[in-house]
């Protein structure tokens, strides 16, 4: 039962994610062909119209239709897969290079690190979005060549934009848990650098892996977020035409970001356009925290709670009287127990 | 003496080679997508116009006007929005600093129950992107507007007027959470420790504690993650700017996209007063922690 509970977060949060994604696949497998598109108009009960499309939000249409008559909730159901997937295969590339950079990054000298950290230290002042920019651009006005190829590289981009940061910080921890007593006299009895790597540093991370990539899939959601408001789509863009002729640059894959960045100036005309993909994200980047909060505690097993230090040892004598000895006999084999963990104390 | 010159040329060292990045950042960015053989020879020419752009720095200039190519004068131009900006920036990090720490002091002296529902509701506004927040903001007071006339805040910048409060709350949200939360994780590491023990079995009130003697620790936790923070409002501002139509810094550097120098050069200006904070922060730190320098 207490095992339950501790993993009740990465159970629930778990559970939306694959739930959302599974849900998306269905969408486009089975339910796609089967939904009717809205109507054009819509009537009252006495058959007098009374809208047209941007429909608000209704039991029929729970996030609302927006002006060119698109299903918002079905949208998004339909770029859940899409924008999961982007966020997940960028925190992979990132947390395995990051890694691979740390590990080595975590093993140079104080002079390396002088001159490299300030380097790094670059990468915090310019924005992401502003690095990505000019390259998301180019790409996207060269588009049509090769269009995996485009979604290749821009993953890519956004992947690598994030490794110096991440190397810096993995390989401070590596430094940290090198200054560690065994690890010196790992290195006393003989120990290379590969050696250290291979059968002290990757295990010490490799407990880390898993929280490191959560984290990097939630900032990966984000930044998504970010660059969609700069009208910088992962995926192909379709150029919608409303019907006064005004060209509106829409993503193809019902990406959320997409659909919050592409629509976002229709905020005080039909905002439930852009509070659909809003909510889908908050709940996404709110179970990749439930899953953060689960491992993190795994990770730290509960700081030991004062409740054992306050321990009555009244109750683990009740065979005994009143007024007995309790170690009256057990003199010597305590000393001795107390030389043992001195020696394992000072190891 | 020769230590604090030591000490002086590290953090010299340190700031070119920081703007040597940003350079080497801003090139290869500008750089990357040129026809193959293009490639090296252009980044090289970048960072000899970066490195030259210092000396001429009077005479950098800023294409205002595209149909009839007027220049105005760099510095000139960036003054304004540079100012504006940085303005928002600190006034964002000093309030997130204070709510953090006022929340983490009524957090402490709540009650379990408060605690709980404190923690909670920070996890979900972690939650929320920027984005969201900037989106559901507006929609509020637009909402508000319209059922009642009230406009609390105007919530997009006009032509010649400026915004500071809505940019200064929606740019500090989430650094005050993140702050919040390291403030009170080492405010619980420092509870265990034997000197409030101490303290407590003195008979000094809980609050007096708090306020005497683990917030002097706290403050070494808090002055050296600051680093983090600034990014944070940096890349949150950069987004604000664009959503309420702000003259600010990004907008201008934004503008500026397609020429390197002036993009170079602004990143630089904006580095330039982070890193002195950065300085002044260690300083204190190592003040503090009572590390002869």
């Amino acid at each position: 039962m207490k095992n339950l509970k501790q993993y009740l977060p990465i159970l629930i949060g778990s559970f939306i994610i694959i739930g959302l994604v599974a849900f998306s696949f269905i969408y486009t497998y089975f339910i796609k062909d089967t939904i009717k598109p809205p109507p054009t108009f819509l009537y009252n009960d006495d058959g007098k119209m009374i809208g047209t499309y941007g429909y608000p939000p209704s039991l029929t249409y729970p996030f609302g239709v927006d002006r060119l008559g698109r299903d918002v909730f079905w949208m998004v159901i339909d770029g859940a897969k899409y924008t999961i997937a982007i966020a997940l295969v960028v925190a992979v590339i990132r947390v395995v290079f990051g890694i691979l950079f740390g590990i080595f990054y975590g093993f140079t000298g104080k002079k390396f690190e002088m001159i490299v950290s300030p380097f790094i230290n670059a990468f915090r002042f310019v924005p992401a979005v502003i690095i990505v920019f000019p390259i998301f651009q180019m790409l996207q006005s060269g588009l049509g060549e090769n269009q995996y190829k485009t979604i290749g590289l821009q993953i890519l981009l956004i992947s690598f934009i994030a490794i110096p940061i991440l190397t810096n910080t993995i390989g401070d921890e590596v430094k940290e848990f090198l200054k560690n007593d065994f690890i010196l006299s790992s290195k006393v009895i003989g120990a290379g650098n590969m050696w250290l790597r291979r059968k002290h540093v990757f295990p010490f991370l490799r407990t880390r892996i898993l929280l490191l990539f959560v984290q990097q899939t939630i900032q990966v959601l984000f930044l998504l977020t970010q660059l969609g408001v700069f009208r910088l789509f992962i995926g192909g863009v379709v150029t919608l035409f409303i019907d006064d002729g005004d060209g509106r640059d829409m993503s193809k894959a019902n990406e959320w970001a997409a659909m919050i960045g592409s629509n976002f100036f229709e905020l005080s005309i039909d905002p439930w356009v852009i509070i659909g993909p809003s909510i889908a994200f908050i709940v996404t980047i709110f179970a990749f925290n439930l899953i953060k909060l689960g491992i993190e505690r795994i990770i730290q097993k509960q700081p030991v709670p004062t409740k054992q230090l306050i321990h009555d040892t009244v109750h683990d004598f009740d065979s005994l009287s009143d007024f007995d000895f309790v170690n009256k006999t057990e003199v010597k084999t305590d000393l001795m127990k107390e030389e043992q963990s001195s020696y394992v104390l000072s190891k | 003496m020769i230590q604090t010159s030591k000490l002086i040329s590290k953090h010299i060292l340190q700031f070119l080679l920081t703007i040597v990045g940003i350079g080497f950042i801003t090139a290869s960015s500008f750089s990357l997508f040129l026809p193959k053989g293009e490639r090296l020879p252009e980044l090289w020419n970048q960072l000899q116009i970066f490195f030259w752009s210092f000396f001429y720095f009077k005479d950098l200039e800023v294409l205002m006007n595209v149909q009839e190519l007027v220049y105005v004068p760099f510095y000139t131009v960036l003054k304004d929005p540079y100012v504006y900006s940085l303005t928002i920036l600190f006034a964002a990090f000093i309030c997130s600093i204070i709510v953090a720490l006022l929340l983490s002091y009524i957090t402490y002296m709540a009650p379990k129950l408060v605690k709980k529902i404190i923690h909670s509701l920070l996890f979900f506004l972690q939650s929320v992107p920027d984005v969201v927040m900037i989106a559901g903001l507006q929609i509020f007071l637009f909402w508000l507007f319209n059922k009642t006339g009230v406009m609390i805040i105007d919530p997009v910048a006009g032509l010649e007027s400026k915004v500071y409060v809505l940019p200064i709350f929606v740019v500090s949200i989430i650094p005050t959470i993140q702050l919040f939360q390291m403030i009170y994780l080492s405010i619980n590491e420092e509870e265990i420790k034997e000197y409030v023990e101490y303290a407590k079995a003195k008979g000094l009130s809980k609050s007096w504690v708090l306020v005497r003697h683990i917030l002097r620790n706290v403050t070494i936790t808090l002055l050296t993650n600051t680093k983090l923070i600034f990014w944070v409002i940096i890349s949150n501002l950069f987004i604000v700017e664009f959503l309420l139509n702000m003259k600010g810094y990004f907008s201008f550097l934004f503008k500026n996209m397609n020429s390197p120098e002036i993009f170079f050069m602004s990143l630089v200006l904006l580095f330039i007063p982070f890193f002195i904070l950065d300085v002044i922060f260690k300083y204190i730190v190592n003040r503090l922690r009572g590390v002869s320098v």
